[in-house]
């Protein structure tokens, strides 16, 4: 950025309509302007800080506004708004500037009126701007730019807001650039990073910073590691279900098969056996008639038996009983008729009367003999009735045993009968057994057998249903099976997809890295530079005498000015004003050269460049940044316009213009008048 | 004045920074000296990015072809 020309309208103590052009030409780079305080040298300062950046305030004057330590500065020409007092008055600055081969042209305005009540004066806070750009054809551009915005950015562009306080200083306050507090070396720290555009590797980092944020959520929030190791658990799981499902349908099916076989077979076996049933019906039936013939045997044996055991004895002796009857028989009288119960002839005797006749007789009488006689065969005839009796007992015996005789021949037929009949049974059982032994099945084992077909049927009735269940179970299993595989597969492309995040998050971070090794090298490097080229400049600056003072001028890693002495101890504050001055001056300048590689093209505005700065030390300075910088404005007192700095001036042949600031009467009406250096006697003028 | 050197990238020795990072690098410097907004270099960078990611992906497949 060069200056061309201000031109400044009822702005603080410019009256009307004043313009300056600065020498703007690489071998006539040095504008002088002299006033005496209070003719408008700061105000020249402030013009150019309001219309290139909009600021009414000076850096310097910001802090004591905001701790009510200073009051606003008026910007509209007082005089001005004294005469057009109730009216809205308008203070304006133009500037004039090229860059990059384009020409600028801003002009900016800022509102005042005066109160004709109480004289108090409003400013707006409101300003307009406009900028018009003309380009190295002479081509003005087609539209003019009035937005405040646009037109900081394309200043700001040129040379950064950030940065304006190390070219557009107050040199009696520029020593403050070399203090250590903490605010001033934040100053420095933006200034370095934006001149060297070191704040471009910080919007790198930024931008791939926020980047790789944005992948590190899109990585986060779309890991689908752990879902894929869940599902393919769950996959493995499901496999392992179906194949156990399948075994033990397996394992169902080889049962349900061979009972199915078991059954079979057993169908055969009952079918083949099915007329053994009967046979055993009918062998049950025929033991039952023999066993009820059984009993009846056993019945009639004992009955037999019963009458064996009563008449055996009898029976036995029937022959001797026939012959011991005959013998009794044959030993009976059979004459003997007796006609009265003995008991009626003891009677008689007794009484002495005939019961037949009612006569009494006595003892002796016939009767009586007769009767006595009768007695005695009575007593005859008692006897043969005895073995009468016992021919009767044995008769009757015999009759008897007849009777048992017949009734065990009886039994014994019927004992015949039975057993015969029982023998019939028994073989008619034993033919039936011996066609069921040749059936090889016998009726337990029928038994088992239906026992078991009935079993074998309920259990087939069970694994047939188990088998179906399975089958289902299966066939569940297949059908989530093929979901989470499908799953699977659909995750694991994300799976994929998401690697390529990670990938990418992978090449932001190298980015990242490498954006930061690039800042933090090239920050040092450029330290280091400013470092050697601030005290190369401050050697160039300071007087002879003080060379050795400062052995090195360092930028510290948090951007702080250290000044080491001979003894490479820190000595910042122990130097004076005048010298710290000279510090600031040098490590602007160097600012300066490695920001424009040494051809640089930054204007250096400079009010009250030498107010603190020794005749040598100013020589010096006058001298070096003649050479060093692009071009030169500086505001200066007529003290620090003496016939030596006019002198050592002129002898750097790039002193061009030369302008004086006169408010003759004191009236705050400046005129701005171009003085023509060579007329110019600075012993006359002081 | 406002532009930085993006030869810059290449003055950092690490072998671990691909080619392609640093070309990357370049890109973003280029477009940040040309005063382009971060939002559009930030849109720029990721399609770049999953270009490279995808172009590796293809030379990969190829290699994986050819030793197949």
């Amino acid at each position: 950025m060069i200056l061309k020309r201000i031109r400044l309208k009822n702005f603080r103590q410019f009256y009307g309509e004043q313009e300056i052009e600065f020498s703007n030409e690489s071998n006539n780079n040095i504008t002088t302007i002299l006033g005496e305080n209070g003719c408008g040298k700061t105000g020249i300062y402030r013009a150019m800080i309001f219309c290139l950046y909009g600021e009414k305030n000076l850096s310097n004057e910001k802090k004591h506004l905001k701790d009510g330590k200073q009051d606003q500065v008026h910007l509209v020409n007082l005089n001005y708004l004294e005469e057009h007092k109730g009216q809205v008055c308008f203070a304006e600055v133009e500037i004039e500037l090229s860059n990059d081969k384009k020409t600028y042209v801003i002009t900016r305005k800022i509102a005042a009126k005066k109160s004709e009540i109480d004289d108090s004066i409003k400013e707006n806070e409101e300003l307009d701007v406009s900028m018009q750009i003309i380009d190295e054809k002479g081509n003005y551009s087609p539209r003019v730019i009035t937005d405040s915005i646009e037109v900081s950015n394309i200043v700001n562009e040129m040379l950064d807001k950030g940065l304006k306080d190390f070219f557009f200083f107050d040199g009696e306050q520029i020593e403050s650039l070399s203090k250590t507090d903490k605010e001033m070396r934040e100053a420095i720290k933006e200034g370095i990073t934006k001149l060297l555009q070191i704040d471009h590797l910080t919007t790198a980092i930024n931008i791939v910073e926020k980047s790789k944020q944005a992948q590190q959520r899109v990585v986060r929030n779309s890991n689908p590691n752990s879902e894929l190791t869940r599902l393919l658990e769950e996959i493995k799981e499901t496999k392992n279900r179906i194949e156990e499902k399948r075994n033990e349908k397996d394992s169902k099916t080889k049962e349900y098969n061979e009972n199915q076989k078991t059954i079979e077979t057993i169908e055969e076996k009952r079918k083949k056996n099915s007329s053994l049933k009967q046979i055993y019906e009918k062998i049950h039936s025929i033991e039952g008639t023999r066993n009820s013939q059984n009993d009846s045997l056993k019945q009639n044996l004992g009955l037999m038996k019963d009458i064996v055991c009563l008449s055996g004895s009898s029976m036995i002796l029937d022959d001797y009983m026939i012959k011991a009857a005959k013998t009794l028989e044959n030993s009976m009288d059979n004459n003997i008729s007796v006609l009265l119960p003995t008991n009626q002839l003891e009677e008689m005797l007794k009484t002495k009367r005939c019961l037949c006749c009612n006569r009494e007789f006595h003892d002796g009488d016939i009767s009586d003999i007769y009767i006595k006689q009768m007695l005695k065969l009575q007593e005859k005839i008692g006897n043969q009735k005895d073995i009468s009796s016992i021919v009767n007992e044995i008769n009757r015996a015999r009759s008897s045993n007849d009777r048992n005789k017949k009734s065990i021949t009886d039994y014994l037929n019927r004992i015949e009968s039975l057993k015969s009949s029982i023998e019939s049974f028994n073989k008619e059982i034993q033919d039936y057994k011996k066609e069921i032994n040749s059936s090889s099945m016998k009726e337990s084992e029928l038994a088992n057998l239906a026992n078991a077909y009935a079993q074998l049927t309920a259990k087939q009735e069970g694994l047939h249903k188990d088998i179906i269940i399975l089958d289902k179970d299966i066939a569940d299993l297949i059908e989530g099976l093929k979901e989470k595989e499908e799953e699977y597969k659909k995750i694991e492309q994300e799976q994929k997809n998401n690697d390529k995040e990670v990938e990418k998050l992978g090449y932001l971070d190298n980015l990242c890295n490498l954006f930061t090794s690039i800042k933090e090298k090239y920050s040092k490097k450029m330290r280091e530079k400013l470092s050697n080229e601030a005290t190369q400049n401050f050697r160039e600056l300071i007087a002879d005498k003080d060379k050795n003072l400062i052995n090195r001028i360092e930028i510290g890693d948090n951007y702080e000015i250290i000044v080491k002495g001979w003894d490479n101890t820190s000595i910042l504050q122990d130097i004076s004003s005048g010298q710290r001055q000279i510090v600031s001056l040098a490590v602007i300048v160097g600012l300066a050269q490695i920001a424009c590689n040494n051809d640089i093209n930054i204007p250096l505005f400079m009010d009250t460049p030498f107010g603190r700065v020794s005749s040598e030390n100013r020589s010096n300075t006058i001298s070096c940044l003649s050479k060093k910088v692009g071009q030169w404005i500086l505001l200066v007192t007529d003290t620090e316009m003496t016939e030596f700095e006019y002198n050592e001036l002129l002898k750097t042949k790039k002193w061009g213009k030369f302008y004086i600031l006169d408010d003759k009467d004191n009236k705050g009406k400046t005129i701005i008048t171009e003085k023509d250096k060579q007329l110019y006697d600075p012993r006359k003028e002081v | 004045m406002k532009s930085i050197n993006i030869d810059l990238v290449n003055e950092i020795d690490s072998s671990n920074d691909s080619e392609a990072i640093k070309e990357l690098a370049k890109e973003i410097l280029k477009k940040i000296n040309a005063g382009n907004s971060d939002d559009k270099i930030k849109n720029d960078l990721d399609t770049e990015l999953y270009k490279i990611i995808h172009n590796q992906a293809l030379n990969n497949n190829e290699k994986d072809g050819d030793s197949e």
